[in-house]
């Protein structure tokens, strides 16, 4: 398990954990999809990250890109929600 | 037609059960009773603020234990658990109801999209759309051109009528003065609010709404975050810095776009002191193009400051740094009827808002002149004109300055025009009248949306500041013996 801005490669990952105590960030977060579950691919690092989770499309700071844990594999533990693939 | 969606049984049960306690009362303790027993079980299940603090002591009690032991039988957040049911939700009637658009389409979108994003494109994208978008058109068209044009219609048609039916119906020329000549509330406050006011904040809404439709805006933002961080904004501060390009009163009122108080405050401190509305800036241009020197001196050290200013709050305010995550749609042509509509619903709005405080601005000055207030004032700031290497008839420029930043610059425009000042004058004055206390309506708008105590706390280090910034430039100008 990584945090996403360690990710080098523009494939979708697997997003297992969100590591924040913000309550707002997390909501916010969860509105774009990024949550436990679904996957999330890099698209750009630079200015700013830019991330895909299905066909949303989102601009994300660095900090929040660290607060992303995800895993190349999916986790069976993560859940069950393996139709939510990447178009 | 509404859906419903099943969550996890335990969260079901807990769903079930606070139904039933809203059914046994709960639901008068709100004050928006417009929720369905359903959703409002959700939004207490997930701790929904708003809702949390209307609730009495004692039934938050009871909802903590509740949910304490819903979490118990469930692995993850119940929060979380109620964002993936929902997800899934969504994506199972997407897959049944979604057709792809057309793949050329989509193709096109992606490599403009591509193109405003990449650092290499991205920047001089950003670059020419500032400069076509706000500069040529808002500035050199909206509040050079238009302006111009209508002040001048005003001029030669509207007033000589208003004053000389204000002569005619009101005996007494003191009272004539409250609606007609120099600073009546007709000729002066309802002829900015029109002339002005109006072509600078009809050209930059309708940009504004071009940009906004197009799914250009958070693009900007992006590219623009890090820059932003290092001021203690996010991306997203762009919007209300750029609007203040056209209007800080407007930009003012924008900020409450912002997520955290500390971006706000920090955001309309940097409109009131180094943003100046397109007014303003469209004359100080004026003024500046013939010396060139002046002009990029003055431009260079207002972006000295904004970004100093900026630098120093954010090390010194305390507070956690802006956070920024922003949706990025798909780049669409804008529908014109769409931005027409917005652009004509805003401005009607602005105009509205903002027609009372020049009307206010007028009164205010016809009080302090028939009562010698100003005078008073104007000799108290001669002496600080002429301590900054100005002429003493800028003293009426400075004060006035502060009911409209962009009075102030029109009537250095007037002295300009009578070859009274030098270049380095020039220059002093329009750094200190960028950086002087903002016009009285966003002064109004501050304390509306800052409170007294900040205003209060701005205006003073405001003040102060720009005339110390007008007394170095000219201790250096002079010492170096530089003539622009």
């Amino acid at each position: 398990m990584n945090d996403l801005s360690t990710i080098r490669s523009s494939d979708p990952h697997w997003i297992v954990h969100l590591e924040t105590q913000d309550d707002a960030m997390l909501r916010k977060l969860t509105a774009l999809g990024i949550l436990p579950g679904n996957q999330i691919a890099i698209e750009q690092r630079f200015p700013s990250y830019i991330v895909t989770i299905g066909r949303t499309r989102a601009a994300l700071d660095r900090e929040t890109v660290q607060c992303i844990f995800v895993t190349r594999e999916q986790r069976t533990d993560a859940n069950s929600n393996s139709d939510s693939a990447m178009p | 037609m509404s859906i419903k969606i099943r969550y996890l049984a335990p969260i079901e049960a807990a769903i079930t059960q606070i139904e039933i306690w809203w059914r046994s009362g709960w639901g008068q303790d709100f004050v928006d009773r417009h929720l369905s027993p359903r959703s409002f079980a959700l939004l207490l299940l997930q701790k929904d603020p708003n809702l949390w603090e209307q609730l009495p002591g004692n039934r938050q009690q009871d909802l903590e234990q509740l949910i304490a032991t819903t979490q118990a039988q469930i692995s993850r957040p119940i929060s979380l658990e109620i964002a993936q049911a929902r997800q899934e939700f969504a994506q199972a009637i997407e897959q049944t109801t979604l057709a792809e658009p057309n793949p050329n389409q989509r193709h096109w979108g992606e490599k403009i999209h591509k193109l405003t994003v990449n650092p290499i494109s991205g920047f001089p994208i950003l670059v020419l759309v500032l400069y076509w978008g706000v500069y040529k058109f808002v500035g050199e068209f909206g509040a050079g051109e238009l302006v111009d044009r209508i002040e001048t219609f005003f001029e030669e048609q509207i007033n000589p009528v208003v004053n000389h039916v204000t002569e005619q119906a009101i005996p007494w020329p003191s009272l004539q003065d409250l609606f007609a000549h120099e600073y009546g509330i007709i000729t002066l406050g309802i002829r900015y609010a029109t002339a002005i006011v109006l072509p600078v904040v009809a050209t930059y809404f309708l940009m504004f709404s071009l940009l906004e439709d197009s799914g250009y805006l958070p693009r900007l933002s992006l590219m623009l975050d890090r820059l932003f961080k290092a001021i203690g904004l996010s991306g997203r501060a762009v919007i209300p810095i750029v609007l203040g390009l056209g209007c800080d009163t407007m930009a003012t009122i924008v900020t409450r776009t912002l997520e955290t108080k500390r971006e706000r405050l920090i955001a309309t401190f940097l409109l009131s002191l180094a943003i100046p509305c397109a007014a303003q800036w469209g004359v100080i241009l004026g003024l500046l193009a013939q010396r060139p020197a002046a002009l990029v001196t003055w431009a260079g050290l207002i972006v000295g400051i904004f970004l100093l200013a900026g630098f120093c709050i954010d090390k010194f305010l305390p507070g956690s740094a802006a956070q920024f995550y922003i949706e990025l749609p798909p780049l669409r042509l804008p529908k014109i009827r769409n931005v027409i509509t917005k652009t004509w619903v805003r401005m009607k709005w602005y105009f509205w808002e903002v027609l009372p405080l020049f009307i206010w601005a007028s009164a205010i000055i016809w009080v302090g002149r028939l009562t010698g207030v100003f005078d008073w004032l104007i000799s108290g700031i001669e002496p600080i004109a002429l301590a900054l290497g100005l002429p003493k008839e800028t003293a009426p420029i400075l004060l006035y300055g502060f009911f409209r930043r962009d009075y102030g610059a029109a009537g250095l425009f007037d002295l300009q025009q009578g070859g009274q000042l030098t270049g380095d004058q020039l220059l002093i004055s329009a750094v200190v009248l960028t950086l002087f206390l903002p016009c009285i309506a966003q002064l109004q708008m501050i304390i509306k949306e800052r409170g007294v105590k900040t205003a209060v706390l701005m205006v003073s280090f405001i003040f102060p500041f720009a005339l110390a910034v007008g007394y170095v430039l000219n201790w250096g100008l002079n010492l170096f013996q530089i003539s622009l």
